[in-house]
């Protein structure tokens, strides 16, 4: 099997969609509009409430719907079922049968990817061992834990070594030990160099494992990008003092009421256009300075930010927002 | 991380019958069965059978009569395969079904695997009660020849209903492909005791069951014939045309499975 690095015929992008659109029989507009193009390599993290489109797009690009309109294309396939054999795919739940063992589960779908006999063998035991399931493979899987079940979902996406892992809420209903422990593999898959795209509601974990992101909100691409172009900084800065000193106190004593917009124990936050003014202050004073830090925004604070927006303006910012993910990505 | 396909090519060259067993629609069909025996549902459809015997063909006398066994097995083996099926299918095309579907690139492959699945299963059902028949009845040379057509006949037309019956189950058929279905089996059935002015339109409704009809009365003439062979073709031909209309629609289908 051809790695990503060593088949010069390999598309630069592995997911591609172009104005993506699917209205459900119903009526219901699930996405809209949605452009977006991930890079081989890359992690990405699809974030967005209930019902933004998350699982839409994941059956898209699984090709278990098709597009009302717009185009998919996966790993080069346009067809996107013929690029199934790289894919591993996680749904956001576990299905898995309970009166089956696990090694019977990856038996199964190892010959359904045209792994058998000794070479099946030997890879579902790669597998197990690297989601740590070696010693309970031959149990049913209805006396596994929930994220026993999880780690078997994602040896079963790993059987056929595929170049694109497509993980659906893969930490969903876990508690943290399972959280983190899913993370773990997920990282370590990342640093294998396996494509990575990982719908999840949790931003600490798209925040941790991704290094892009796209924000759907009601069926569109709010915003797509390089996490660190995406949280930029605020124009403000905050300062902590050096011992038990009172940042309250201290800005009430030098006058620098007008400046500092909040004070917190020994640490004060201003604007970045006052720092040179206070610091001068504070050293004149005689006050020691611990620590000078600007203050950025969270993945969580951009979140809010977009998903709180009325709608009215987040379907004009559309085509803007999504011809700019899709620039972003074609550049990568 | 060993590259599995490369391992995949090192195995040995596999004969037919391993091509065969290591085909997607096999592995699918082996499955579906392993699943609807560990459910019970199969070991349920086992009990049916074997209850239909105690019932109806436990008389007393050492005589088999192909006629009389025929009649009632047509009826309560076509029954039992349209309710086995439907339930084979409504497993089938669980949720669960997103993980195989994940990794094949047709959804007809899976398909086949449920439709081939559901005919074994009726094939061992009709050879279970068969076999529970004539061991504990006597078959007369006569009657040798009723008894191997019955059969052809009877498993033709189960064949015919499972097609039939996945055909019909969702998620590839949605509800107003049942009803116009169900319409027309209504009136196919009412046609047969009509007599009005409409009979003449109405017989035509009914056409497409002439197959299965003649197909059904093998067993209890023994005769193949002309019109015998010419039903059996006829209901090949229903597969056949069953399964593709089947697959057709579900390669359509957005699968939204629950």
């Amino acid at each position: 099997m051809l790695t990503p690095e060593s088949d010069p015929e390999a598309p630069a992008s592995v997911i591609e969609c172009r104005n993506l659109t699917k209205v459900y029989g119903d009526r219901a507009t699930a996405l809209r509009n949605v452009t977006l193009v991930i890079p081989r390599g890359a992690s990405f993290g699809l974030l967005g409430e209930n019902g933004a489109g998350k699982s839409t797009l994941v059956r898209l690009l699984m090709g278990f719907i098709t597009p009302t309109t717009g185009t998919v294309s996966l790993l080069g396939e346009t067809e996107v079922t013929r690029a199934h054999h790289r894919v591993g795919y996680v749904h956001e739940r576990p299905l898995f049968e309970p009166r089956f063992s696990g090694r019977e589960h990856l038996t199964y779908l190892a010959a359904l990817s045209g792994l058998n006999g000794h070479s099946a063998a030997t890879r579902i035991d790669e597998v197990l061992a690297l989601v740590e399931l070696s010693a309970v493979a031959g149990r049913h899987v209805g006396a596994y834990s929930k994220g026993m079940l999880q780690r078997l979902a994602i040896a079963q996406a790993l059987l056929s070594d595929p170049e694109l892992l497509i993980l659906d809420e893969p930490t969903s209903g876990l508690d943290p030990l399972g959280q983190y422990e899913v993370r773990q593999i997920i990282a370590e898959l990342h640093r294998r160099g396996k494509t990575i795209l990982l719908c999840s509601h949790y931003l600490a974990e798209v925040e941790a494992l991704c290094d892009t992101v796209g924000i759907l909100h009601r069926g569109q691409l709010a915003r797509s990008g390089a996490v660190a172009e995406l949280l930029r900084l605020r124009d403000s800065v905050e300062i902590t003092l050096a011992g038990d000193v009172s940042a309250a106190e201290t800005v009430t004593r030098l006058g620098l009421g007008a400046q500092v917009s909040e004070t917190d124990g020994a640490r004060l936050h201003l604007a970045v256009a006052d720092q040179p003014a206070v610091l001068s202050a504070l050293l004149a004073a005689g006050v020691a300075i611990h620590a000078l830090t600007p203050i950025g925004e969270t993945l969580e604070d951009l979140y809010i930010r977009i998903t709180s927006a009325p709608p009215a303006s987040a379907a004009t910012d559309e085509a803007r927002v999504s011809s700019e993910a899709g620039t972003r990505g074609d550049a990568q | 991380m060993t590259t599995a396909g490369a391992q995949a090519q090192t195995d040995t060259t596999p004969s037919f019958f391993s091509t065969f067993w290591r085909r997607a629609d096999c592995v699918v069909a082996r499955r579906t069965l392993s699943s609807h025996l560990r459910s019970g549902w199969l070991w349920g459809e086992v009990a049916i059978v074997v209850i239909l015997y105690a019932a109806v063909f436990d008389y007393i006398g050492d005589k088999a009569d192909p006629g009389y066994f025929y009649g009632f097995a047509g009826r309560s083996l076509g029954g039992l395969a349209i309710l086995g099926t439907a339930i084979m299918a409504h497993r089938a095309f669980h949720e669960r079904a997103y993980l195989p579907l994940a990794r094949l690139t047709s959804r007809a492959a899976y398909l086949r695997g449920v439709a081939l699945a559901a005919a074994v299963l009726r094939i061992a059902l009709f050879c279970l009660l068969l076999a529970l028949f004539l061991w504990n009845h006597h078959l007369s040379p006569d009657g040798i020849g009723a008894m191997l057509s019955g059969g052809i006949g009877l498993l033709m037309t189960n064949l015919v209903l499972v097609a039939l019956t996945l055909l019909l189950s969702p998620p590839i058929a949605v509800r107003w492909n049942q009803i116009v279905f169900l319409a027309w089996l209504v009136l196919a059935i009412f046609s047969y005791s009509y007599y009005g002015p409409l009979a003449s339109l109405l017989a035509i409704i009914h056409l497409p069951l002439l197959p299965i009809a003649v197909s059904s009365d093998l067993g209890t003439t023994g005769i193949t014939g002309l019109s015998g062979l010419s039903a059996l073709l006829c209901e090949a031909a229903y597969c056949v045309v069953l399964l593709w209309t089947a697959q057709w629609l579900l390669m359509k289908r957005d699968l939204l499975l629950h």
